[in-house]
């Protein structure tokens, strides 16, 4: 009896999960009543920026739908959070989950204002103005406004509810959505420059499928791959399990992935709002793939991220800390600042190298598309397999730890 | 009206209630013998297939009426409805005063109808007595069988006719413990507990939310015993503070510093005392710190006999029996200078969590649930109910007072209890500890006001001094939980004064705790008055309090230096007040934090310890044990000879030490070791051999069965000690994890499984060492005693 109630759980939790994806693949197909779909098809296909942000973090934004917005309101608050932790480590800590779950929401109820503002103001020549105001703005804007806030909002709870009784967390939402743009990506690329290209050779189909293979398995590797250092515990008497501290190896994870593209993005965006000015003009002959400045700009942001994204997920301050404070130490390691000096060490060791794999997944296929059309857009492929790759690893993960519970027996 | 949800709620209930008081009028008109009839009648039905629910309203009119007859107390609405409440598995919010014991007596006897299995849970043994005799009248007038389950004096008690009662009063530590030892018996007709059906929880925050941390825990099996312990402890108290070692900010951890090791390496004569080759020693030392620096005497523990007992954060009471683990223990007790005990490990633990999770029926009552209703939903998905109360509450709760320092605060606790003792108002005052209870009791004698102290004595004499509390010019300083669950009646006259005055001297780590405190005072709409002093140097602020806190201390203190403050006036604005507020806030964070952590964790003990007794009971059971140990040897040997690097050494060694004590090798042709299914053969063939050897004396199936299941069970029973003692150490183990972005319950769970793939392993090769190694000494009549390897 009990070991069925184990299986159940896990059933149970595979079932929402799916259950889950389905809504969301469902709300991003309700069209929002107000705005004139085809038109705003068209105004959404010329902005290049929006379509990779949606697609990243599970958005839709071929045309207007419920749940257009998508995850990236929260995972971006997410982030921000824990950005702010990472300054201020003591009062975070006092905070009660209750407080600190009402602080993310607010963070992503704002972010999702800005987003929801700037898809509006992609898709605003297409609005079909109805005539009535509220406070002075046309009904149909209000309401599409709402809508997308509030889709947005609906989302973020669907990812808390999936973190708490589904698999894998907030990261399977994504998931369908890349999958699904991924033939898009490799055919458009993310906008920018003159790689949209309608059909590949037989030749480049086959590289494309053998690199993608390759990276795929590197990435699993890589994603497994940890430093283990040795930690010493007076508290601990045991012999049988041991102790350590763990760094991945892509301390990052797929993070800088989801947000290099927006960064690189991000000022020709700007740009767009006073187009004859001299950065206007900057953004636009470089910051995109057909020159080697454009290139160098993108793996300078890659590296960037992925040194940010790896300090912030270790917190070697507060790790050092922590170990001090319990009486922990690794062995040799003067407790303290020598702790953090070590671990930092290891931490920009390990980044420098996953830097290394990074680069060479991304700025390869980049170069190689300086003369060879079409290959630019194999490294957004790439990068889909990366955060693919990570979501499945942490889904698999609590899959394997909810199916050990009911290996357990005696005989 | 305001909209209340939890009226709302309580309208299903109030349902029933209307009901059951409607009944009222025809039952007063039964004789006694027709009341008594009812208890047949009810039983009758349930055995028909009856639910509970279906006579839950006859039951409660029934006991209601039987109650009058017997107690001269008749439940009224507010308490009935309590009652409906908590048999339906919730917990019922009922103020102190509100008749929490009568209110019990309708749920324990209707589910005291099904038979045995039904507790109720009191926080000390005084009060399970106490209600047991009380209460007890009426459940034997109505004829349903109740008794006490802890011994009013240190006499043992035949606690297996107790469990055979219909309705036990008891505290939750004696029936866990009782639950824990069931499980190491080695005759099920030698278990105690029979069902484990349902429980009603008195003061049921403080059983399953304060106390839920600390596991219940046998101990036994002596660990190998360090010497360092003494030396460590003089080395390090010869260290000097902020230069050898420092503490942090909340002072409830010290290290040493950069500087302090270079000082110990030199003190020592060693180099690199960090590194592997000293680990021992360096453990010692950090246990050394921990135990002079962060472990305070009175406070944490005390010395009674050159014995260190521990004592309960909550009420101060010594707890004997209970020990710090992984060498903190002896630590404490070299600091001491109190001869070192063994160490040692515990052989069966489980937390108060766990254990009340496998009744099949849960609830509870309380005066201060309400504030914790979402954690008592999350971890036991008991939803909870507040039962209005029967008179309104005119008690004033008044707000704090903070105080800059510690002095101006105990300055003014004096000051407000002695205007409260002129006029002969009774005053209970509360401290936060022990020490200082003793601190206040002094300062009030030096001012000539007469008290009682509750500290750490017996639950009988707290019980009277509580019960005397509100009598005229009565004061009684106390810690917080001593001498809960009697009611402090008003004396004559005292009402007029005002009702009792509240006193608490410290905010506490759970906004809960404070508020069971302030329900002390205006029990039944009495009048009465609570009020907290707090001061900025309050444990509770220096530990959870943000850093600027230590900062404006200092502004303070400046501030009385140059006059601009008043020495003893209350600090004034939300500024102050709100830093109080804020660290009780952040301690009650922290400890639900690590509550939900630990639930999350004890999940898999759960479930391995629930398989471990499961399959325990089978075997005790089961007569024929043929089948559990042949896929036991074949599990093994299968497991053993796809083992690598087997060499004919490492076999002859496995057999000698597991299978056959006379095993020689000569004829062994080595080249079995090259096909595993040869070699499990050749074990397999050896064991039996042996096996067939202690046939000999084992000359019929039932001697051969009970060799068996002996050697099961103590084969198990050494196993799961080891395991019980490396799953409570694999929580720290996997902390540091979170690094890798690894969640540490998966990795906890994934080492969980590790330990218990080692476990089963050792298991196996124990149960066929005993078989086959065992002593059988043939004693007269043919009685066989088996002596383990």
């Amino acid at each position: 009896m009990r070991k069925r109630s184990e299986k159940n759980e896990l059933i149970a939790s595979i079932m929402f999960t799916l259950f889950m994806i389905v809504l969301m693949e469902l709300g991003r197909q309700i069209a929002i009543p107000a705005l004139d779909s085809d038109l705003s098809r068209k105004a959404l296909n010329a902005s290049p920026l929006l379509r990779n942000v949606t697609m990243l973090t599970g958005g839709q934004s071929r045309f207007p739908s419920l749940f257009s917005i998508g995850l990236g309101p929260y995972m971006t608050g997410m982030i921000l959070f824990q950005a702010i932790q990472l300054i201020n480590v003591d009062a975070m800590s006092k905070i009660s989950d209750q407080k600190r779950g009402f602080i993310q929401r607010w963070i992503t109820l704002i972010i999702a204002i800005l987003q929801t503002l700037q898809f509006i103001f992609a898709i605003r020549k297409n609005i079909t103005l109805a005539g009535d105001k509220i406070f002075g703005f046309d009904f149909n804007l209000v309401v599409s406004f709402m809508i997308l806030v509030a889709g947005a909002m609906i989302v973020a709870w669907m990812s808390d509810m999936t973190a708490k009784f589904g698999v894998g967390g907030a990261g399977v939402l994504i998931m369908p959505g890349i999958i699904t743009n991924l033939p898009l990506m490799v055919f458009r690329g993310p906008g920018l420059g003159t790689n949209q290209i309608t059909s590949f050779s037989t030749n480049l189909w086959i590289a494309l499928g053998i690199s993608v293979l390759v990276v795929f398995v590197a990435t699993v590797f890589f994603n497994k791959a940890e430093l283990r250092i040795p930690l010493q515990r007076p508290n601990v008497q045991n012999d049988f399990s041991e102790s350590y501290l763990p760094i991945r190896f892509l301390t990052s994870g797929s993070m800088p992935f989801m947000f290099t593209t927006t960064v690189f993005m991000i000022p020709s965006y700007i740009a767009n709002f006073s187009p004859d000015s001299g950065f206007s003009r900057f953004t636009q002959a470089y910051i995109n793939f057909n020159n080697p400045v454009g290139i160098t700009i993108y793996c300078g942001v890659v590296v960037f991220l992925s040194y940010a994204f790896s300090f912030m997920n270790l917190q070697t301050e507060r790790q050092a800390e922590n170990l001090k404070k319990s009486g922990d130490y690794i062995f040799g390691i003067t407790p303290g600042k020598d702790t953090q000096r070590y671990l930092n060490h290891h931490v920009v060791r390990l980044s420098t190298a996953a830097n290394g794999y990074f680069l060479v997944v991304v700025a390869t296929s980049l170069i190689i598309g300086l003369y060879v059309p079409g290959v630019t857009n194999f490294t957004f492929a790439y990068a889909s397999i990366l955060i693919l790759v990570t979501i499945m690893d942490t889904t698999l993960d609590q899959l394997k730890t909810m199916y050990l519970r009911t290996q357990y027996d005696l005989l | 009206m305001r909209f209340d949800f939890n009226d709302f709620r309580l309208r299903k209930y109030s349902k029933i209630t209307k009901k059951i008081l409607a009944l009222d009028k025809e039952y007063q008109q039964l004789t006694d013998e027709q009341l008594q009839a009812k208890t047949i009648l009810f039983r009758e039905k349930l055995a028909e297939g009856a639910s509970l629910e279906s006579i839950l309203v006859e039951a409660y009119a029934t006991i209601r009426e039987a109650d009058y007859r017997i107690l001269g107390l008749k439940p009224f609405e507010n308490q009935v409805l309590g009652g409906v409440i908590l048999h339906y598995g919730m917990v019922a919010q009922m103020n102190t005063g509100e008749g929490k014991t009568l209110t019990a007596t309708m749920p324990m006897y209707l589910n005291g109808l099904t038979g045995p299995g039904n507790f109720l849970v009191t926080v000390n043994g005084y009060l399970a007595n106490r209600d047991a005799e009380e209460i007890g009248k009426v459940y034997h007038w109505m004829g349903l069988t109740s008794a006490a389950g802890v011994s009013p004096d240190e006499e043992e008690l035949d606690m297996q006719a107790i469990y055979n009662n219909d309705i036990v009063y008891t505290t939750n530590s004696a029936l866990g413990f009782d639950y824990l030892t069931d499980n190491l018996v080695e005759n099920a007709t030698d278990k105690k507990l029979n069902d484990l059906n349902f429980a009603l929880v008195d003061e049921v925050d403080s059983v399953l939310l304060d106390a839920a941390q600390t596991p219940l825990v046998i101990s036994g099996s002596p660990r190998v015993q360090s010497n360092l312990f003494n030396s460590t402890d003089r080395i390090v108290k010869s260290l000097q503070k902020d230069k050898d070692y420092e503490f942090s900010e909340d002072l409830t951890s010290v290290w040493f510093t950069k500087e302090g090791i270079k000082h110990l390496e030199e003190y020592l004569g060693i180099t690199n005392l960090v590194s592997k080759r000293w680990s021992d020693l360096h453990r010692h030392l950090v246990l050394a710190l921990q135990a002079n620096y962060t472990i305070k005497r009175n406070q944490d523990y005390v010395v009674v006999d050159d014995e260190v007992l521990l004592l309960d954060s909550e009420n101060g009471r010594a707890l004997t029996g209970m020990k710090r683990e992984s060498g903190i223990h002896q630590a404490m007790e070299a600091k001491e200078e109190v001869p070192l005990t063994e160490q040692t490990r515990a052989m069966a633990s489980i937390t108060l969590q766990n254990f009340f999770k496998m009744f099949k029926k849960l609830s509870g009552m309380t005066g201060t649930a309400v504030t914790s209703a979402r954690e008592f939903m999350d971890v036991y998905n008991l939803p909870v109910l507040k039962v209005p109360t029967h008179k309104p509450n005119i008690r004033i709760d008044r707000p704090d007072i903070v105080y800059a320092t510690m002095d101006e605060k105990i300055e003014a606790t004096v000051k407000l209890v002695k205007k409260a003792y002129e006029v002969q108002r009774p005053v209970l005052l509360k401290t936060g500890s022990l020490s200082l209870s003793r601190l206040y009791s002094r300062v009030l004698l030096k001012n000539g006001i007469v008290h009682n102290v509750l500290n750490a004595q017996s639950e009988s004499k707290e019980a009277m001094i509580v019960a005397d509390a509100g009598q005229a010019g009565a004061i009684t300083v106390a810690t917080s939980m001593a001498g809960r669950g009697t009611d402090i009646k008003l004396g004559p006259g005292v009402k007029e004064k005002g009702g009792l005055l509240v006193i608490g001297t410290e905010r506490m780590n759970s906004r809960r705790v404070d508020d069971q405190l302030r329900g002390r005072a205006g029990r039944q709409g009495d009048p009465g008055e609570s009020i907290f002093l707090v001061s900025l140097e309050d444990k509770v602020v220096i530990e959870n309090a943000p850093d600027w806190v230590d900062k404006y201390r200092m502004r303070l203190a400046q501030a009385l230096k140059e006059g601009k403050r008043k020495y003893g006036e209350p600090l004034r604005g939300r500024r102050a007040k709100n830093i109080v507020e804020r660290a009780q806030q952040a301690a009650d964070t922290k400890a639900e934090s690590a509550r939900k952590s630990s639930v999350k964790m004890d999940d898999i003990l759960r479930i391995q310890r629930e398989m471990i007794y499961d399959f325990r009971d089978y075997v005790m059971a089961n007569g024929d044990l043929g089948e559990i140990t042949q896929r036991i040897w074949d599990d093994f040997f299968k497991l053993y000879s796809s083992g690598k690097g087997i060499t004919r050494d490492k076999l002859s060694d496995f057999i000698i030490n597991n299978l056959d004590y006379n095993y020689s090798d000569e004829q062994f042709d080595s080249k079995i070791l090259e096909d595993p299914e040869q070699v499990e053969q050749y074990v397999l063939k050896v064991a039996k051999q042996k096996w067939e050897d202690q046939k000999l004396i084992l000359n019929n199936e039932f001697k051969q069965n009970y060799l068996k299941r002996l050697s099961i069970l103590k084969a198990l029973d050494v196993a799961w000690i080891e395991q019980v003692d490396n799953l409570s150490q694999l929580k720290t183990v996997v902390s540091s994890r979170s690094t890798g972005q690894h969640n540490p319950i998966f990795e906890y769970e994934k080492e969980a499984m590790n330990s218990f793939r080692q476990m089963r392993k050792a298991f196996w090769q124990n149960t066929i060492k005993y078989m086959l190694l065992s002593d059988l000494i043939v004693g007269k009549n043919e009685s066989i005693r088996v002596e383990f390897p």
